[in-house]
């Protein structure tokens, strides 16, 4: 696995020297799970094959932007998401961001699933606030994205997101204090 | 199944999330599992159809191959002009030197207009119409093109390339030298007459260059020229001759009689193939 990582690693400084057939070898490694993962954040697939082109597109102008120490995936994602949320201002709503905002949830990640919380204390209190403090949650501490970026991804205020972030930390330490 | 390590995510909470069933927690959990498991992700693979996958990155293609274009080219092709014609145009250093010397030239030309020489108008007269026939003619030599030899052998049409590398410099040429022509005296018709005689003579010697070569025909067309006007001189015509209607409308006449002479060249040599 760690051989895969490395891998990775090495094709992104690979396109970065301009070496197109290991931008077609990250396509084949990255692109099916990113359009999974668009796909659960908008429901147009047209708009996420294109978000998904835009992406791999951006990542051939910009590997040497990589600083070669993160993780090739997440740093991936980060400007996949954002594409997304582009795309969605610019082609404002028919499209439904979310598939079902009672869904779209989520505080925490792998850390909290090997401790076992899914059925535990957070879980439980993070199924417990209303689907808007879940969504505000998901988009800026799952995707990683800032405030302003998930106000367009949802459709909100900036000041909105910055609000229901603060009232869902509140509703977290009141239910797990 | 599931690959070893720490921790994976079983074979149906996978499956489950790749049909978009998975809720909130749970398909976070995943998503953040497959960030760093690139095993997970080949896991995942599977729930993209491949012919999905394929067109995407077709369009993908396409798009690098658009941004990959230089952008002179981009914006040729962006205009309507042929790809395969943009990219044979831009791509043999003898056109870049063409359009250096069309610039050169014609940056020149503006320094003599302006210049103290006895008659700076009438150097410019002499000097203006050899400047896109001499670009013209730099812009299809087989000598200074080093891709020469490969490009006679594709099945690209030599006077197609011929007359779209003419038409390309000598349109940068024209618009140098029209430049350069503001710097004649603003009253002096000299500004506009040197057009017709250039059009006239860059069709000449395009209409040679079959037969004799480029570099002769361009030779000989503007050592004719010279001729012409030095001859004049000498009977003492001023060389301000150029501007008169009927010279004007002679050399319009001799540009249709030389244009005509090129379609039929072009005709021939489409049909017949390559000389």
């Amino acid at each position: 696995m760690a051989e895969l990582a490395r891998d990775d690693a090495a094709l992104l400084r690979a396109v970065a020297a301009g070496d197109r057939d290991a931008l077609r070898r990250l396509y084949d490694l990255h692109a099916p799970w990113l359009v999974l993962r668009l796909s659960r954040r908008c429901n147009d697939d047209g708009l996420v094959d294109e978000v998904v082109q835009d992406t791999f597109l951006a990542v051939w102008k910009g590997a040497r932007r990589w600083d070669g120490s993160g993780e090739p995936a997440a740093w991936i994602w980060g400007i996949g998401v954002r594409r997304l949320v582009d795309a969605l201002r610019r082609r404002p709503r028919p499209t439904v961001p979310f598939r079902d905002v009672h869904d779209a949830t989520v505080v925490s990640a792998e850390d909290l699933v090997l401790l076992g919380v899914e059925h535990g204390d957070v879980g439980s209190a993070v199924a417990r606030l209303s689907p808007e403090l879940r969504a505000v949650l998901q988009a800026t501490v799952l995707d990683g994205l800032t405030t302003r970026e998930a106000g367009r991804l949802l459709g909100i205020p900036a000041g909105t997101v910055k609000t229901r972030v603060m009232r869902a930390k509140a509703a977290l330490r009141e239910d797990l204090a | 199944m599931t690959p070893p390590g720490v921790w994976h995510p079983a074979e149906d909470l996978l499956q489950s999330y790749v049909d978009g069933g998975l809720p909130g927690l749970s398909a976070g959990s995943v998503e953040a599992h497959l960030l760093g498991c690139p095993a997970c992700r080949v896991r995942v693979a599977g729930g993209v159809e491949p012919a999905r996958l394929a067109r995407v990155r077709l369009q993908l293609d396409d798009r690098l191959d658009e941004h990959e274009r230089p952008w002179v080219e981009r914006l040729l092709v962006r205009c309507g002009v042929d790809e395969g014609d943009a990219r044979a145009l831009l791509a043999a250093p003898s056109l870049r030197r063409a359009w250096w010397l069309a610039v050169i030239a014609a940056a020149g030309l503006g320094l003599l207009a302006l210049g103290d020489s006895k008659d700076p108008t009438a150097v410019f007269l002499v000097l203006a119409p050899l400047v896109p026939l001499a670009t013209t003619a730099v812009a299809y030599a087989p000598a200074l093109d080093p891709a020469f030899a490969l490009v006679a052998a594709t099945p690209y049409r030599t006077m197609r390339l011929l007359l779209a590398r003419s038409l390309a410099v000598g349109a940068t040429a024209v618009v140098g030298v029209a430049l350069a022509a503001l710097a004649v005296p603003e009253r002096d018709l000299a500004r506009v007459v040197w057009l017709l005689p250039s059009v006239a003579l860059t069709l000449l010697v395009l209409s040679l260059a079959p037969r004799l070569g480029t570099a002769a025909a361009a030779w000989t067309v503007g050592a004719a020229w010279i001729l012409l006007l030095g001859s004049l001189e000498r009977r003492g015509v001023d060389v301000g001759w150029i501007a008169d209607t009927a010279a004007q409308l002679a050399w319009a006449a001799l540009s249709a009689v030389a244009l005509a002479a090129v379609t039929y060249q072009w005709h021939r040599l489409e049909t017949r193939g390559i000389a």
